[in-house]
């Protein structure tokens, strides 16, 4: 038997939800310095700094307006007449995807990455995870804000619906962080994983209806994307940011337990499996 | 909080799986149970041990004993394979030099983070770190990055941090031994007043020194098993002796005879307390294949003492016994007084004895005779039995086998030094010089 004063040794004994959620709630500091640091650490020594966060979807979104919109001559049909509205619509799916993709292709090395961590001082090893989902969050965040000003340069307005953002985002959270850490967990013991959800990654940009509308898949293939939550998300997004939507009521009321049953499952994984760390690493 | 024990650990085990070549990992998890490709190394075994609320147990051991693995464990950085751990209230770790600081960040950011790390709110470490800062004392190296640090202030700021944070347990390990002495003078003083506060403090180290001043009680560690353990004074001569003679490092320790044959001797009346600094504190070592079976003081009647006159001529008397066969054997002895100060001491190379070959079963007596002009008070004698005067390698060593007091027979004299010469005083008249002659 083994019980620490410290809430997170553990000893892989199931905490409650409730208790999990509270226990992160106690690291709130480090989480936030953590995340700071993760932010500011990935300009840093880099002459523009802080800036390039701006800089990176401004330039990106220049980039997509030219690609799809003067290329491509891409039209979406509904609500994306020109290009402009296209080089939106892409940029909106994106935003959601990008932080999908950055905590997830983050996630195998994260752990091994971090073995000070593991080995040397007692460290609550599953914030790493929420850290780097904050950090992903915060870019995300950042190009909302540009794909607003730009909404409401190109339409002239700002869709009122945006104050459900965050319903369309609580999913697209508690996926990742679930996802994030049993990939996490599993990558200290499995080193291919790492491989693996580098081709994932990549062909789920492609399955995930970004650069296309759910419409344009050819009915008979359409039930796969009902497997991809990230596709949903996708959509909510473009609704509420740029279409004057409602989400789609059915995905929040279904994806939202969902989603959390996912976080959940993770973080009892990851918990069960940080264990062996210490001796694996 | 309770009265139960801050730390509580219970046939405690820890093994590490050694690989010879790193396939052998991969064979292993394909051939799970049914083939063994690695060598199990045993770190620790039959671990228990308790920690009192505000008590200081130290542990010492060599490099390798498992002292690290035992702190890591108790840390919660390595889980044990079995065994019961019960670690109570906020754990603050010194484990190794300044572990968990990230070399690239300041030292400024490396306080905020260990703090956050251990769970402080943002208030809590912005009241505690203009305190966190003054014992650190590294001045403007503060907001420097910790790579640019020296190892002394490396611990020190290590140090500062996981004193400052509020533990309820301390683990420390080996980081006091770094450092200027203003340093760990200062380092001692906040381990004390933790201490007063009621923090628990485990601490590892081979400064025997530090683990005597410190700590309550003591422990050693030898090849991941607790060998013995007790007052740390005598765990510390405990240690000394088996270092000396070569046993901490022999297979077969656990195999020494435990001849009851010389108990602890009960201090005469009047003598100091076990419990003082300048007690005689007993303890014994050595391979045991030839023991010291008895030891007396004897006066000039020939009878055993527990005090002799200063001056009288007495007699230390030492019977050994052999279990094996040797051409030659020294005795030897100390007197030592209360303040640990070897006053006297000789044996019988020395004395160029004729020391006779024994064989086994080999009974000896060896008798020493003087007169002993010491300053009157306690005296302890401590026996050796060794394989020759040049190697430090004792078959039985008695450290303070008895004690016994020097009394003065003559009222009113006082021994000015430690020693008490036979003197001869002479005072003689030479002339005298009248005051006008200097005129």
């Amino acid at each position: 038997m083994i019980a620490h004063g410290n809430p997170r040794y553990d000893d892989g004994v199931l905490q409650s939800p409730l208790m999990a959620v509270r226990s992160l709630w106690a690291q709130r500091e480090l989480i936030r310095q953590l995340t700071i640091r993760e932010v500011l650490g990935r300009y840093k020594g880099s002459y523009l700094g802080i800036l390039w966060t701006f800089l990176n979807p401004l330039i990106l979104l220049s980039v997509f307006t030219f690609v799809f919109g003067v290329v491509f001559q891409a039209r979406w049909g509904r609500g994306g007449e020109n290009t402009a509205q296209v080089a939106l619509i892409f940029f909106a799916g994106l935003i959601v995807f990008n932080v999908f993709v950055e905590s997830v292709s983050r996630s195998p090395t994260l752990i091994l990455a971090n073995a000070n961590y593991v080995k040397r001082v007692v460290f609550p090893l599953e914030v790493l995870s929420v850290v780097v989902l904050g950090s992903a969050l915060f870019h995300a965040l950042v190009s909302t804000v540009i794909l607003l000003v730009a909404v409401l340069l190109v339409l002239g307005h700002l869709p009122w619906t945006i104050v459900f953002f965050p319903l369309v985002a609580v999913p697209l959270i508690l996926l990742v962080l679930g996802l994030s850490w049993f990939i996490s967990a599993l990558g200290v013991y499995v080193r291919d994983i790492g491989q693996f959800i580098t081709l994932f990654v990549t062909a789920l940009m492609f399955l995930t209806p970004i650069f296309y509308p759910l419409t344009a898949i050819p009915q008979q293939f359409r039930f796969i994307y009902g497997f991809n939550p990230l596709s949903y998300i996708v959509e909510d997004a473009r609704r509420v940011l740029l279409w004057t939507e409602f989400p789609d009521w059915g995905w929040v009321l279904v994806g939202t337990p969902l989603s959390a049953l996912v976080a959940w499952l993770g973080y009892a994984w990851f918990q069960k499996a940080r264990r062996g760390f210490a001796d694996v690493i | 909080m309770s009265s139960d024990p801050s730390i509580h650990v219970r046939d405690l085990e820890k093994s590490f799986l050694i690989y010879a070549r790193p396939e052998d990992r991969l064979k292993q998890s394909l051939f799970r149970g049914r083939r063994t490709y690695y060598r199990e190394f045993w770190a620790l075994r039959h671990i228990s041990l308790d920690v009192e609320r505000g008590e200081t147990v130290g542990i010492i051991g060599q490099n390798g004993s498992g002292k690290s693995t035992l702190l890591q464990i108790l840390a919660g950085t390595l889980r044990p394979n079995q065994g019961t751990v019960i670690v109570r209230g906020r754990v603050a770790a010194i484990l190794e030099l300044g572990a968990g600081f990230n070399p690239e960040f300041s030292g400024r950011e490396n306080v905020m983070l260990s703090a956050a790390i251990v769970g402080l709110t943002r208030n809590e470490i912005e009241d505690r770190f203009a305190d966190i800062a003054a014992f650190a004392d590294i001045g403007d190296f503060i907001e420097q990055p910790v790579k640019t640090y020296s190892t002394g202030m490396y611990v020190r700021l290590a140090f500062a941090v996981a004193t400052s944070v509020g533990p309820d347990v301390l683990l420390i390990d080996e980081a006091l031994a770094v450092g200027d002495a203003a340093f760990q003078a200062r380092c001692m003083r906040r381990i004390i007043e933790l201490r007063e506060r009621g923090v628990s403090i485990l601490f590892v180290s081979h400064d025997l020194e530090a683990v005597k001043r410190l700590c309550d009680r003591a422990y050693v560690l030898r090849r991941g098993e607790f060998v013995t353990h007790g007052a740390p004074d005598a765990v510390a001569n405990w240690y000394l002796g088996h270092l000396a003679s070569g046993l901490i490092d022999i297979d077969h320790q656990a195999e020494i005879p435990q001849s009851a044959a010389l108990e602890p001797p009960a201090p005469p009346a009047g003598a100091p307390p076990a419990t003082s600094d300048t007690a005689f504190h007993y303890f014994r070592h050595g391979d045991r294949r030839g023991e010291i079976v008895s030891v007396d003081v004897l006066g000039d009647d020939g009878t055993r003492r527990d005090a002799v006159l200063l001056g009288e001529r007495c007699t230390f008397r030492f019977r050994l016994r052999f279990h094996c066969a040797l051409p030659t054997a020294v005795v030897g002895f100390y007197v030592r007084d209360r303040l640990g100060t070897d006053v006297l001491g000789t044996n019988t190379h020395q004395e160029r004895a004729d020391f006779p070959g024994v064989s086994e079963g080999t009974e000896l007596e060896v008798e020493f005779s003087m007169h002993l002009r010491l300053r009157p008070g306690f005296y302890s004698l401590s026996v050796g039995l060794a394989y020759s005067q040049f190697e430090q390698r004792y078959m039985d060593w008695i450290d303070n086998a008895t004690v016994f007091q020097v009394i003065d027979s003559v009222p009113g004299r006082v021994v000015l030094g430690l020693v008490y010469p036979e003197t001869t005083t002479t005072v003689r008249a030479l002339a005298t010089l009248e005051a006008s002659s200097r005129g």
